[in-house]
């Protein structure tokens, strides 16, 4: 061998190698069959996909056929992974194999006479899973019986389920049933908003739309998809079937069952909610559809007239300081001696304290509520994380509305209070649209065309009483407000109970009147009224007499001239004078004010952001 | 010491929270062992005991290497046979988390104080989702059984015998209300107990929740029990089938 150049010696070491393993190969595979002659081994193998091996390929840990045959030796588990890794290494994280311990040739027999799958492949797979599971259940009716009757569209199991990857969510763990309905839905999105498959099976391709309207689908796409129910907790995972069918999941009598797997003590007519509601079509859902319209209208209306109310009175002011600076006005200016430079007390301290109530609370239920509205943009999980998650924020929502709603009942218990002071029903029309009343009367009628004519020049501005007419209906649209958000949020808190009054589809309209109305409310409050009492020229950045208290005889005379006159005519005016608030009172007053001026801007622009982009 | 009565009354408070704290927790529950951890010890100096908790069909199955089986419903004499090792903990395990109810070897276990005893946490599955090797002693393969739903088990039985129902659920505490006509064999008896099903009947096997009946089924095929179906859903199912009606009304 000293004499052979290294190469040829390198060639000849290999060719001898090869020659020894192909012969010992091929002798195991004889060696094997002289015992193993049953009728696989023997007629399928050769012809089966695996035939070019031999049997110790996949039968390995068998080093010797004496010892084998002796039984000192036994194979060891098929080593299907030493060709199959990738599939493998997927299998082996899968449910299958994790809590069923099913091998590969469980599913892949007969493993000595596997063939290369003929035709559809996933017909193949509805028939191997049937044969462990129950085909009755799963096969016969629904996607994959569709796909038996030989329509393609029809998902197979493995479309749902995955080949080899079928995850291993455990039962008992919240956040794998989390997962597991996330992934349910999402795979029925998938081809459920196709709408070239929708329109070839005459489905529609908006439904995944519309469900995201509702508000299972809001805490879904919020992320919060264990709180509520997703396709499968409705429509089942396999009995997917027209809701005409008496054995659909849909069908009304087994629709109460699934609606109870969540909902406990309802009534008959609660599954009538619409699960997928299409407020922009009148046939189905008139009721939706009009409801909608008039929430539309109503939201145009008001910001359309109090968004120009508020442009032509910046305006207006704006051009009156300019020309105050440029000196074609005189500054008016606190004459010496008089009391204008002394303070009234506008509010009580129970009023100043219902306003910061009212403040934080509806702040709470903006923040909580409208990731809900918005829930696709990522402002909404941040502040759903912020307070909590989806159940905490709820909790947080509830409470922030029943503190508005005992506000709501005090008022009201203080305006009869005022309408009948010591139970005297006499004269209370005259106390009803007198001057000290918040409730609109002529006058403001008169003062709403004087503000017109003003912005554009055509004559003084109107002069005010106590309370304004935009005063006014800040009240009354808290009061409007409170009846219809409260109304509407108390039927989608307890829908249950409410299945005894109304219809389900009556829990559609409640939402969509309380969505609608919540950001009727909160862009009102954040624009115009923000606009009105501390954004207006002459008042940026803060009015804080609502927070002080108490605010100048001179800003007395000059915003509410007729309530000036009325004081001094009447002699109460040395009654509500009051010493200046103090320095702390002030920093206070200041510091709440500007902070909530700000986040409800800033709220302001998240939500125009998500009217604008999603 | 306290002065004041308030301070008294938020003391009484803290202290009946924390009874209650206290009550929620049982004093006999046993510590549980994560997967990385015992991985851990296997390779340190004192590996502890393994014990499967489940049957020995499923043990052959799939365990982990070096454990070896004593069921959920072994004899206290089992439990007492295990040699005293105070130094040497004891992890007891199922295919998932072992719940002391359900699982009364637990219990004895802790009773007999041979060892520290601890419960793996997530069981068998837990130790696959980590990628951990398992051992298998003569798996059986499973073979083509089908299932049948709750309905169809109680609707048609086309000629032939009445099939037999043969319940492997375990025959612990919390498992009530035996199914009426059924045989009764828990899964961690029947590779002693199979002879017992008459062979001339068709048979039906039910479980907890359909998790091991098609194990069941085809061992007990293999051993010439002519095994027709299983019920898909397990006893869940069945007693499902048989309420009416939903919650709502």
């Amino acid at each position: 061998m000293k004499g052979i150049p290294p190469k040829i010696r390198k060639i000849l070491f290999w060719v001898f190698f090869l020659t020894i393993a192909i012969s010992g190969s091929a002798s195991a595979a004889i060696d094997c069959q002289s015992c193993h002659r049953d009728e696989p081994f023997e007629k399928t193998f050769a012809q089966s996909v695996h035939g070019i091996n031999g049997c110790t390929s996949c039968h390995q840990g068998i080093t010797s056929t004496e010892r084998h045959m002796a039984g000192d030796e036994k194979p060891r588990l098929l080593a299907c992974a030493s060709c199959h890794g990738e599939v493998a290494a997927r299998y082996d994280k899968s449910y299958h194999h994790v809590y069923q311990h099913i091998a590969c040739q469980d599913c892949h027999r007969p493993i000595h006479g596997l063939r290369k799958v003929e035709g559809d492949k996933r017909v193949k797979a509805v028939k191997t899973c049937t044969g462990c599971h129950a085909a009755r259940q799963y096969a016969d009716p629904g996607h994959t019986g569709m796909l038996l009757k030989g329509n393609p569209d029809a998902a197979s199991c493995i479309d749902c389920h995955g080949v080899h990857n079928l995850p291993a969510y455990d039962p008992a763990s919240a956040k794998d049933k989390a997962a597991q309905r996330i992934e349910a839905t999402e795979k029925c999105r998938t081809c459920h908003s196709n709408p070239m498959l929708a329109k070839r099976n005459n489905l529609s391709s908006t439904v995944i739309e519309h469900y995201g309207e509702t508000y299972h689908g809001k805490v879904y796409q919020v992320g919060y998809p264990d709180l509520v129910a997703g396709c499968a907790d409705c429509h089942t995972g396999h009995n997917i079937l027209p809701p005409e069918d008496a054995r659909s999941s849909l069908y009304p009598d087994n629709l109460a069952k699934r609606c109870a797997g969540c909902h406990q003590g309802f009534h008959p007519r609660f599954v009538r909610y619409v699960a997928h509601p299409d407020y922009s079509r009148s046939g189905p859902y008139p009721v939706l559809f009009w409801t909608n319209v008039f929430m539309i209208g109503l939201l145009v209306g008001t910001f359309l007239f109090f968004w120009t109310h508020s442009i032509l009175w910046w305006r207006k002011v704006y051009s009156l300081q300019c020309r105050k600076r440029q000196g074609y006005l005189e500054p008016r200016g606190i004459v010496p001696g008089c009391d204008a430079g002394r303070q009234v007390q506008r509010f009580t301290v129970t009023e100043r304290l219902m306003h910061v109530a009212l403040i934080l609370a509806f702040f709470t239920l903006v923040m909580t509520g409208f990731p809900l509205k918005y829930p696709q943009t990522a402002w909404a999980k941040i502040l759903m994380d912020l307070f909590g998650g989806a159940a905490m924020a709820g909790l947080f929502h509830r409470v922030a509305a029943t503190v508005l709603i005992g506000l709501f009942l005090y008022i009201a218990w203080l305006s009869v209070k005022f309408l009948f002071p010591g139970r005297r029903a006499s004269g209370w029309l005259g106390r009803l649209f007198g001057p000290d009343s918040l409730c609109p009367n002529l006058k403001d009628l008169r003062d709403i065309k004087g503000m017109f004519l003003w912005f554009f020049n055509r004559g003084d501005m109107p002069q005010f009483d106590r309370w304004t007419y935009w005063e006014k209906f800040d009240f009354f649209a808290v009061f409007w407000g409170m009846t219809v958000i409260g109304g509407s949020g108390l039927t989608l808190w307890f829908p249950e109970v409410f299945s005894y009054i109304f219809p389900g589809w009556m829990l559609n309209v409640a939402a969509l009147i309380h969505s609608e109305e919540a950001f009727l409310a909160a862009i009102f409050i954040f624009t115009v009224h923000f606009f009105n009492n501390h954004l207006v020229p002459n008042k940026f950045p803060l009015e804080d007499n609502i927070f002080t208290g108490r605010y100048t005889v001179d800003a007395l005379q000059e915003e509410r001239p007729l309530e000036y006159e009325r004081l001094v005519r009447e002699g109460r005016l040395e009654d509500v004078k009051r010493p200046a608030p103090g320095m702390i009172t002030m920093f206070i007053s200041s510091a709440f004010g500007l902070l909530s001026l700000l986040l409800g801007l800033f709220l302001t622009g998240l939500i125009f952001w998500a009217v604008l982009f999603f | 010491m306290i002065k004041s009565p308030s301070m008294m009354v938020l003391l009484c408070t803290m202290l009946i929270f924390m009874g209650c704290s206290r009550a929620d927790t049982p004093g006999s529950q046993t510590p549980s062992l994560t997967v990385s951890e015992l991985s851990k010890q296997l390779r340190g100096g004192n590996p502890p005991r393994i014990i499967y908790a489940g049957s020995l069909l499923q043990w052959r199955d799939a365990h982990l290497p070096a454990s070896r089986c004593i069921p959920c419903d072994a004899s206290e004499a089992i439990a007492a046979s295990l040699p005293r090792d105070p130094h040497t903990p004891l992890v007891l395990y199922g295919n998932r988390t072992l719940q002391e109810e359900n699982c009364p070897l637990i219990s004895r276990l802790a009773r007999a104080g041979k060892a520290p005893l601890f419960i793996l946490s997530g069981g068998l599955a837990a130790w696959k989702k980590n990628g951990l090797t398992t051992a298998s002693v003569e798996r059986i393969p499973r073979l083509a059984i089908p299932a049948v739903s709750a309905a169809e088990w109680g609707n048609d039985h086309p000629g032939g015998p009445k099939p037999l129902l043969l319940d492997i659920r375990p025959t612990t505490p919390s498992v009530t209300a035996p199914i009426p006509d059924a045989l009764n064999i828990p899964l961690s008896q029947l590779h002693e107990r199979y002879g017992e099903i008459p062979l001339n009947r068709p048979v039906v096997v039910v479980d907890t929740a359909d998790g091991e009946t098609l194990l069941a089924a085809s061992f007990l095929l293999r051993k010439g029990v002519s095994v027709i179906a299983r019920i898909e859903g397990g006893i869940a199912s069945l007693n499902r089938d048989r309420v009416k009606g939903g919650k709502g009304r």
